[in-house]
């Protein structure tokens, strides 16, 4: 039951980056996916009894510093870009290609 | 063993020490990230064929169990340590003249070592937590590398590029996640103990994430456009080293080090890495053919490229894996040196579009010669190392009775031939074009590393000798091929 919510959040955050046409958008939907991947880890590692599993906290927290970095590169793309072209929408860009 | 910790020591101590010290002093930048990508390529190769576990504070396993993290230098993670330092060497060493008039150096080489650091512990480490460290390690220099010009085609390709990765990365984590929840280990070896040769359709779908993960790492059909665009914007030395480097350790080596000797290949495996291989061949050669921009035909080029490699793991007998590693040494190899002749033509004449430039061979001797070279080491044509790579993989598959995927390996040779005829054509033999009447060779620097890359274009021809193979490529493809036997040795040594 958890298991599915975190694919169901899982794919929320695929749609969001599949599907949205802002950079911001975009990057939430990733750091969605990164909450659903990590939570995933958390509950793993809380189902393994016994207070919780060292090597799935490591895990869990190994791959937050990573989504940390991850989106905060992201966020320094979209603003540079955006004072490239003065706009997050990505379509914007494809047409002003070159 | 006491030498293997330093793969990353240096990378990482150079990149520090240029940030700091450097930064205002462009020539000591260049000096120490040139001393630091020669010094890995000398470990390298004074390792050559020797083998060891490291464990990380002397951590060693106790009773068979893992209690430490590993980095393991075997037969197979040398030859990749090998290939990286070269190719780093060749950039940092054409970056010395190329990178000059563009943004900061020492920013360029701090998150070049970087990247380099990133991907040397991938090739070693024996672990799949610090495995996905070192590749977020890896991907995230290589993004911001890509984006290191800063306009805004660059930053869009990196864009894309950091998004399609980092959904690649999380693939792998949920992969590992799973990976451990059934082996209670993160220890390749000692999940590959753990696991056994009978997969449950659990083990599968973990394999399956790996895949789809490393895919989008290694840019195979169908996860390839993110690598067209990135390389056609980032500067020459970058996409140099994303196709020659990265995607090739961080995406197959990994995919193939962690299927074959942490989870056990079955037989549906096989046959997906096969049939994923045989797509992203054509569908790279059949877009390369039609491509006008040398940088994007390249980049197809490379997805097909990467096709064949993972055919070749697919077939996944012994020779067809010897195969796959000569394919990545050369590939390495031929691809680095197309690349940054593509930036040196760029450099001198502002294009690479392919209906325009032309005449090369008059007007930039070194830079059309070995590009010439480069193009019929990629077309497979003998005795250049290309051809052989190729026809092992295409004998393998013949050996193995997988008579259709060698047709179609034969075809999308035939096709790769085609694009690079017309590309050579186009750029050297056709009349001066335009936009090359006042083109000059390049900088004396960037000359000798093309001229450096392709003497080993040529040199690779002799990868087919016997002792090379027997000395080299069969006992690296032995170690992933015997697949999770990997594990008692590592946990026994």
């Amino acid at each position: 039951m958890v298991y599915g919510l975190c694919f169901g959040l899982f794919l929320v955050g695929l749609y969001g980056v599949l599907v949205k046409r802002s950079l911001l958008k975009i990057i939430l939907g990733l750091a969605i996916m990164e909450a659903a991947a990590i939570l995933f880890i958390v509950m793993l590692g809380y189902n393994a009894g016994g207070g919780g599993d060292p090597i799935a906290r490591e895990l869990a927290l190994v791959a937050f510093l990573a989504a940390g970095a991850v989106v905060a590169t992201a966020a320094t793309l979209a603003r540079r870009l955006r004072a490239r072209h003065g706009s997050y929408d990505i379509e914007d860009l494809n047409r002003f290609k070159e | 063993m006491q030498l293997v910790p330093m793969f990353l020591v240096v990378p990482m101590a150079a990149a520090i020490l240029i940030i700091l010290a450097a930064r205002k002093v462009p020539r000591l930048a260049d000096a120490l990230a040139n001393l630091a990508t020669l010094a890995l390529l000398v470990m390298a190769v004074s390792l050559m064929g020797k083998d060891g576990v490291y464990w990380v504070k002397g951590l060693a396993p106790r009773g068979g169990t893992p209690i430490g993290v590993n980095l393991v230098l075997d037969k197979s993670s040398i030859l990749m340590l090998a290939t990286v330092g070269l190719i780093a060497f060749m950039v940092t060493l054409y970056s010395i003249q190329y990178i000059g008039r563009r943004a900061s150096k020492a920013h360029f080489y701090s998150l070049f070592l970087v990247m380099i650091a990133g991907v040397n512990g991938v090739a070693l480490t024996g672990d799949l937590l610090s495995l996905y460290v070192f590749i977020e390690m890896a991907s995230l220099a290589s993004y911001a590398l890509v984006a290191f010009g800063d306009r805004q085609a660059e930053l869009e390709a990196s864009f894309r590029y950091l998004i399609v990765g980092s959904v690649g990365s999380l693939f792998v984590l949920v992969a590992l996640a799973i990976t451990y929840s059934l082996a209670g280990s993160l220890n390749m070896a000692q999940v590959a103990m753990t696991f056994g040769t009978s997969l449950k359709p659990i083990h599968l779908v973990a394999a399956g994430l790996f895949v789809a993960g490393f895919g989008l790492k290694s840019a195979f059909f169908p996860f390839h456009m993110w690598l067209v665009d990135a390389s056609r914007a980032a500067s020459a030395p970058v996409a140099a080293a994303l196709s020659g480097v990265v995607i090739e350790v961080v995406g197959i080596f990994a995919m193939a080090r962690v299927l074959f000797n942490a989870i056990g290949m079955t037989g549906s495996l096989h046959t997906l890495l096969m049939i994923l291989g045989t797509i992203s061949i054509l569908v790279g050669a059949l877009m390369a053919l039609r491509e006008d921009d040398i940088k994007r035909a390249l980049a197809y080029n490379s997805v097909s490229e990467v096709g064949f490699i993972v055919l070749a793991l697919g077939i996944g007998t012994r020779p067809a894996i010897a195969a796959a590693l000569v394919y990545i040494v050369t590939h390495a190899i031929y691809k680095t040196l197309l690349f940054l002749n593509a930036g040196a033509m760029e450099y001198a004449t502002g294009s690479r579009d392919l209906t325009k430039l032309g005449g090369l061979k008059h007007r930039m001797p070194v830079t059309g010669a070995t590009s010439v070279i480069g193009a019929l080491s990629v077309s497979a044509i003998p005795p250049f190392g290309g051809f052989w790579a190729r026809f092992f993989i295409i004998v393998a598959a013949v050996q193995a009775e997988r008579y259709g995927y060698a047709a179609w390996a034969v075809a999308g040779s035939i096709l790769t031939l085609a694009s690079f005829a017309r590309f050579q054509k186009r750029v050297c033999h056709d009349p001066v074009g335009e936009t090359c009447a006042a083109a000059k060779e390049v900088p004396v620097l960037m000359q000798v590393s093309m001229i450096g890359l392709a003497v080993l274009c040529i040199a690779a021809g002799l990868l087919w000798l016997p002792q090379v193979q027997d000395g080299f490529f069969m006992p690296a493809a032995k170690i992933i091929q015997e697949g999770i036997t990997y594990g008692s040795g590592i946990l026994g040594m």
